[in-house]
């Protein structure tokens, strides 16, 4: 409704149509792919910023072993780490990797990101 | 605004000696009376339907209220409260906004009722202002119903202002998005009654807020009120993003400033669209054109759906902006929001509900 396009012409359209018609993919992952389709559309700014806020943690070329992930809509504005180690010595190097990413610009975007627009100038408190 | 025309009064028996029995039948003398000895029972056999809530604003019960009429705001789990009470003297409204979350709340009781028993009210209130001087209080009757859209009718605020007027700790709220403001320009509120209207664009109103007075009726009601000696409130709640919002939005904020006194203005408030699942699902079955809930709205961990956060920091500073441009020092809240929320708009979040509601109380 909000768009203006009917139900069957976003089942029919060329993206969902890609998945549909994908030989390598399986049922279940079709189905994956084509719900998160439409909650592209339906949540078009939302998911831009999920995949500019993705593409900025695969940025930060974190190891494998760590990951970086944010709220279910983006609600809460936190950015969760999560790592798992096997000895003192790969503590010592996650720790080290995080603190030169928390110092990255992409680590500052975002944040930025998360927050709300920056372009928006954030007032003087007054209480 | 459109006129309220019930199609009957139904008056539980007991009632014809009360003001607002008397307020009534003068204000609305060729509507069929009924009297009945009790009302129906509430949440009673049949369910919920649309037809059930539209039908219900269409007809008045006129009856006593049995349970307490002083309740604490219940807020919203785990969000910022502003440490508010509620008095219900009535249930439902006569107008019809989409958004109304008394689709859901009142599904099962959506009788619009009047409550003529206002001397208990007030015996209530007395009781619990006497007995706690050394506390401010901030109350309003805005929660279930509107607090002036049925005052023609039943003459609610001259009975209780003049009370509130005299009562040293306490501000009562009169929440409205109607322009029924006659009975309030013959009383002297003596500095303890805000007059607060919900505001929206004209598009906002047009669409999805039915019946009620128009955005120039309320900027005009609000300056009469101004005039009169009330101090005033604003709530841009909810507010609802759209195509053009800001443009929309920020030209009605002009229009406020330039209607009325910003230092007379006691607390604005923000607050962005808000639902549960429930009432989403209530708003599409009767309203199914409404594009309201085609937002980008997310659930939220109190079980309300609102538009993503940064969508909704953006459109709270964007507002702030507008409002601090002609109103530097105005207190300025946000309805139903969490602390990160109100850090990322405002600079600070209240450590608690205490805390909000004394920024609240000291402008008296």
């Amino acid at each position: 409704m909000r768009d203006g396009v009917a139900i069957q012409d976003v089942l029919g359209s060329e993206a969902i149509t890609r998945i549909k018609t994908d030989p390598r993919l399986g049922r279940a992952d079709r189905l994956k792919r084509v719900k998160d389709q439409i909650r592209r559309l339906r949540f078009p700014r939302l998911s831009q910023l999920e995949d500019s806020i993705q593409s900025k943690i695969r940025a930060l070329k974190l190891q494998p072993n760590v990951k970086l992930s944010v709220p279910p809509g983006l609600e809460g504005g936190d950015l969760r780490v999560e790592f798992s180690v096997g000895s003192p010595a790969e503590l010592k190097s996650v720790l080290a990797k995080l603190s030169e990413a928390s110092e990255c610009e992409f680590m500052t975007e975002i944040f930025v990101l998360l927050k709300g627009d920056a372009s928006a100038e954030k007032p003087k408190p007054v209480r | 605004m459109q006129r309220f025309e019930p199609q009957e009064i139904v008056v539980e028996r007991g009632c014809e000696a009360t003001p607002m029995f008397s307020n009534l039948t003068r204000a609305l003398p060729h509507t069929l009376l009924r009297f009945v000895d009790a009302l129906p029972a509430e949440g009673a056999a049949t369910e919920p339907s649309t037809a059930k809530f539209d039908a219900a604003k269409k007809r008045l019960y006129l009856a006593k209220h049995k349970g307490e009429f002083l309740k604490k705001c219940p807020g919203s789990d785990g969000q910022v409260c502003c440490n508010y009470f509620v008095i219900n003297f009535a249930s439902n409204c006569p107008m019809d906004c989409s958004y109304c979350y008394l689709q859901e709340y009142l599904a099962q009781n959506p009788a619009l009722k009047a409550y003529a028993n206002v001397d208990d009210l007030l015996t209530e209130a007395e009781q619990l202002l006497g007995k706690h001087r050394r506390y401010f209080f901030r109350i309003g009757t805005g929660e279930i119903t509107d607090s002036l859209a049925l005052d023609p009718y039943i003459g609610f605020t001259r009975e209780v202002v003049p009370f509130f007027a005299e009562q040293p700790n306490v501000l009562l709220e009169l929440k409205t998005k109607s322009n029924c403001i006659e009975e309030l320009l013959h009383l002297d509120p003596k500095g303890r009654v805000v007059v607060s209207w919900s505001m929206n664009p004209q598009s906002v109103i047009d669409a999805e807020e039915h019946g009620t007075a128009s955005l120039q009726e309320r900027l005009q009601a609000a300056r009469l009120c101004q005039d009169a000696g009330y101090r005033l409130g604003f709530h841009f709640d909810p507010m609802v993003e759209y195509p053009n919002w800001e443009h929309d939005y920020e030209e009605m904020v002009e229009r406020l400033f330039e209607t009325v006194d910003w230092k007379r203005i006691s607390w604005l408030s923000m607050g962005v669209l808000r639902n549960t699942p429930g009432l989403k699902r209530a708003i599409r079955e009767r309203l199914p054109q409404t594009r309201l809930i085609t937002g980008e709205q997310v659930l939220g961990p109190d079980g309300k759906l609102r538009y993503f956060q940064p969508l909704r920091i953006e459109m709270y500073r964007k507002m702030l902006r507008w409002i601090r441009r002609s109103a530097p020092t105005v207190k300025i809240y946000l309805c139903m929001e969490s602390k990160q929320v109100w850090e990322q708009v405002f600079g600070y979040a209240p450590s608690c509900e205490k805390e909000l509601g004394a920024q609240m109380a000291p402008r008296i």
